[in-house]
């Protein structure tokens, strides 16, 4: 049995309906209609220990949803979930202590007060004993470079120290997996790569399972291989990055500066994006025409200085796989 | 119990970080609550009534439910605010949690502002009852405890019902004040001006007359039933029914999430 | 003037989207006002007091519910304060209007809107109740319409004490408690807590010297004929004078506030 496991999840919303106007106000005060939502939909899937799983798809896809539901805020209405051998939701009080969350938009730590202050909270809160708080804390602390940010309260610090102290609270007592919504969540570039550090140094020093959420895909691409995917409540697609860039990546963008070309060579399964000044740039559609064939019919017919493949950014092709799934 | 130290603690830090403020604050919410004293004195000159109600019975009555209403307002901040905690997310965070959700919910917030308030009613229930007891009994002081338990239970019981409300509607939910304010507002005048049937609504329906109306009868002296020294502890039935009320809630908040 | 007009209907309808918790609201001084007349049927019915008669009283507690959106004085405006203490107020100056008149337009039409919204079903329920608990038909057309004019007036005497208690936290840097300190001093000056007449004499005589009954109590009393029309009129004049003394004194602080803000740079 995998470590997390989870099986035929679903979870269906009723959510009322209201027509706008003064009107429809007071009629829906009186009778509601109501529409109902599959919020998340036969979803299964399996998660190892230790493991790094990005789980995403667009706004209102049902994220969230799972979310709650694995970490026992949120009642399924069918299926079965195991994590780490609790069941999140009837176990919900022993099974907590073995988690940290981290919502990117609603912090734990207190506004007004030092960092340090919040830890102590948080210290009687999951009555961890004095030794080992002061281990994990010293860890986390140097692990995270809080060194000098603990006695500054946290109205005080940057976006990006906040975040890498809101995670260092989500791991006080130890859990052994930690679900991040959206971690990165209006940081600046340099603050997103030392979080993205982070997370990556606590998976592999503490052996911690990370699931999360971001619609940031290069957070994703510098994290993990393993995403699941998820549209109208529906698993969409559970496997590596690199998958799903083969999916639905169909082509591969070339860029070939050359000299002495008489003529131009007219290639199946490529497509002239730009040409002018020694330089050429294609679409390859790699199903059709392998790289190398392409390059070997510009060697045939001209010298070739130089050769720039371009991978299609993350985002477009998570674009392309939304649209594929029409959502 | 540490952990309820901790919460006070952290709260208290957060008040004094803004000083003046803070200082503004006590002054006006106790000042608020002379103003409805004198309110209340007001009416009773005005109609000629201070041959029939001590001042002391009105001061007693007063107090009493303010010192309830205080300490509720201070400590079930997190009740009376549960919207915000549901709106911006941190009851899921209090959720994610491995503890007692009523103990996370009072540590969420705690308005030191009210002290003022509490202190103040305190000292003016103190004074009152002493001028108003004729002869001290054990059962007499008994009694006085009593009332301030009674009210601190009840008004939670109010709070807790009232917050119960915002899982099923977070909008105008003003509305659940009613029941609180509502209620400090009837009691804050000796209830022996209100027609009777009113009366039975505040007994029956909010029981609010048992921890002052019934109580203030046995300490003046007009009925010696040694029942009434333990009337006001009644409503510990509210508490409990809020309480579940609260927890049917909470599961449906489980389900819904909403 | 225009550019004025314009902007309190523009604000006037975003106010009037919040129809849910005008609903709420609607229920609340439903509630209240019933609360207010139980209380003084159990004082009117032990003594009578010259002053004012229990039909008044009663006159009085639901014009207030109707009209309590209109008279309660509140900070309604965090953002103005947060604007001049941040320095932010320096891009309103920029703009062709101002800056005291476009937030006391601003402010006036938040509280019309939420009046709109709420007065006409307090009115509706509060004529059906049973006569012991009615609301009265205005005691004349004249006192009806000076009710309508001094109603507006008082408006203004509100909207021009919130200004100064805006502008003066910026000079104090804090404006929650001392807000609420005026609120609850003005709030039994203006009758909030109980009908003026009700009063104790020695603040009795002291209302007459200061702006806050202007605001809802002579128009709720002139409703009723507990002020007579000929006292009706003076009070247009007394609330016309105040109105002045009260933006006149805005104005000036603000111009006060914002040499302050352009000395510090902002």
């Amino acid at each position: 049995m995998s470590y997390i496991s989870v099986k035929h999840l679903n979870k269906e919303f009723k959510v009322a309906q209201r027509g706008s106007g003064l009107k429809n106000a007071f009629k829906s005060l009186i009778k509601r209609k109501y529409k109902i939502i599959k919020a998340v939909d036969d979803i299964s899937f399996d998660i190892e220990k230790g493991e790094i799983v990005g789980y995403i798809g667009p706004n209102g896809a049902g994220k969230s949803t799972t979310i709650k539901m694995l970490c026992g805020i949120l009642k399924s209405d069918s299926g079965a979930m195991k994590v780490a051998g609790f069941d999140p939701f009837k176990d919900r009080v022993k099974y907590v202590k073995n988690i940290g969350v981290v919502f990117g938009q609603k912090s734990q730590l207190w506004w007004d007060i030092p960092v340090i202050d919040s830890f102590e909270l948080l210290k009687s809160i999951y009555k961890i004993s004095d030794e080992e708080y002061n281990k994990t804390k010293d860890e986390l602390v140097k692990l995270l470079e809080l060194e000098n940010l603990l006695s500054t309260p946290v109205r005080q610090l940057s976006l990006g120290q906040r975040m890498r102290a809101e995670i260092a609270a989500s791991l006080l007592h130890n859990p052994k997996i930690l679900f991040l919504d959206e971690p990165t969540i209006g940081l600046d570039a340099v603050s997103k790569l030392e979080v993205r550090r982070f997370i990556k140094e606590i998976n592999r020093k503490r052996q911690v399972t990370v699931i999360l959420t971001s619609h940031d895909m290069t957070d994703i691409e510098a994290l993990t291989n393993r995403v699941i995917v998820i549209g109208h409540g529906k698993k969409l697609y559970d496997g590596t990055l690199t998958g799903i860039k083969k999916k639905f990546s169909s082509g591969r963008r070339l860029e070939i500066i050359y000299r002495d070309l008489v003529n131009e060579p007219v290639i199946k399964g490529t497509k002239i994006i730009e040409k002018g000044n020694n330089k050429v740039v294609l679409d390859v559609n790699i199903d059709e025409i392998s790289i190398s064939s392409v390059i070997k019919k510009y060697t045939d017919v001209c010298d070739i200085e130089d050769v720039n493949i371009i991978n299609e950014d993350i985002d477009n092709i998570i674009v392309k796989l939304y649209k594929g799934y029409d959502l | 119990m540490k952990l309820i130290l901790n919460y006070l603690s952290i709260h208290l830090k957060v008040s004094l970080e803004y000083r003046l403020p803070f200082f503004f604050s006590l002054v006006s919410q106790v000042l608020y609550m002379f103003i409805e004293l004198f309110a209340v004195y007001a009416l009773f000159s005005k109609f000629n009534l201070l041959g029939v109600y001590s001042i002391d019975e009105i001061l007693l009555s007063f107090s009493t439910v303010w010192f309830a209403f205080a300490f509720s307002e201070m400590f079930l901040r997190g009740f009376d605010n549960f919207a915000r905690l549901i709106v911006n997310g941190s009851l899921d965070l209090l959720l994610v949690r491995p503890r007692n959700i009523y103990l996370q919910i009072f540590g969420s917030d705690i308005c030191y502002e009210k002290l003022s308030r509490l202190l103040a009613a305190l000292g003016l229930f103190i004074y009152s009852s002493g001028k108003l007891i004729k002869h001290f009994t054990i059962g007499k002081v008994l009694l006085l405890g009593n009332m301030l338990l009674g009210g601190i239970i009840l008004f939670m019981g109010l709070f807790i019902i009232g917050a119960t409300f915002c899982f099923y509607t977070i909008q105008g939910i003003e509305v659940v004040n009613v029941i609180t304010d509502g209620g400090k507002q009837f009691a804050e005048y000796p209830m022996r001006i209100y027609k009777k049937s009113l009366r039975l609504v505040f007994t029956f329906v909010i029981p609010i007359t048992i921890i002052n109306y019934y109580p203030i009868d046995y300490l003046m002296g007009n009925t010696t039933n040694i029942m009434y020294i333990f009337l006001p502890l009644l409503t510990f039935i509210v508490l409990l029914l809020s309480i579940n009320v609260f927890n049917f809630g909470l599961r449906k908040y489980h389900s819904t999430g909403s | 003037m225009r550019g004025y007009l314009k902007y309190f209907k523009t604000e006037l309808m975003v106010g009037l989207q919040y129809k849910a918790a005008a609903i709420a609201g609607i229920c609340t001084q439903l509630f209240w006002g019933f609360l207010f007349c139980l209380l003084y049927e159990a004082f009117y019915s032990y003594a009578n007091v010259d002053a004012i008669t229990y039909r008044e009283v009663i006159t009085y507690v639901w014009l207030m519910q109707a009209f309590f959106s209109l008279i309660y004085i509140k900070i309604e405006d965090a953002e103005i304060i947060g604007k001049i203490k941040s320095g932010t107020v320096a891009y309103e100056l920029c703009r062709p209007y101002n800056i005291y008149f476009w937030w006391f337009v601003r402010l006036l039409s938040r509280k019309y809107a939420h009046t709109l919204l709420k007065s006409f079903p307090v009115f509706v329920f509060a004529f059906m109740l049973p006569s012991a608990y009615r609301l009265s038909f205005p005691i004349s057309f004249e006192a009806l319409i000076l009710f309508i004019i001094t109603i507006i007036l008082g408006s203004f005497i509100v909207v021009g004490i919130s200004m100064l208690i805006h502008i003066i936290s910026f000079f104090t840097l804090e404006s929650k408690g001392i807000a609420s300190i005026i609120a609850s001093i003005g709030g039994v000056l203006s009758g909030m807590a109980v009908p003026v007449p009700l009063l104790p004499l020695v603040l009795i005589n002291i209302t007459k010297y200061l702006p806050f009954r202007l605001i809802g109590d002579t128009s709720f009393r002139i409703y009723s004929g507990n002020i007579g029309i000929i006292e009706a009129k003076q009070t247009i004049i007394l609330q016309l004078i105040w109105v002045v003394i009260l933006i006149g004194f805005g104005l000036l602080l603000l111009n006060k506030a914002l040499k302050k803000v352009c000395l510090q740079g902002g």
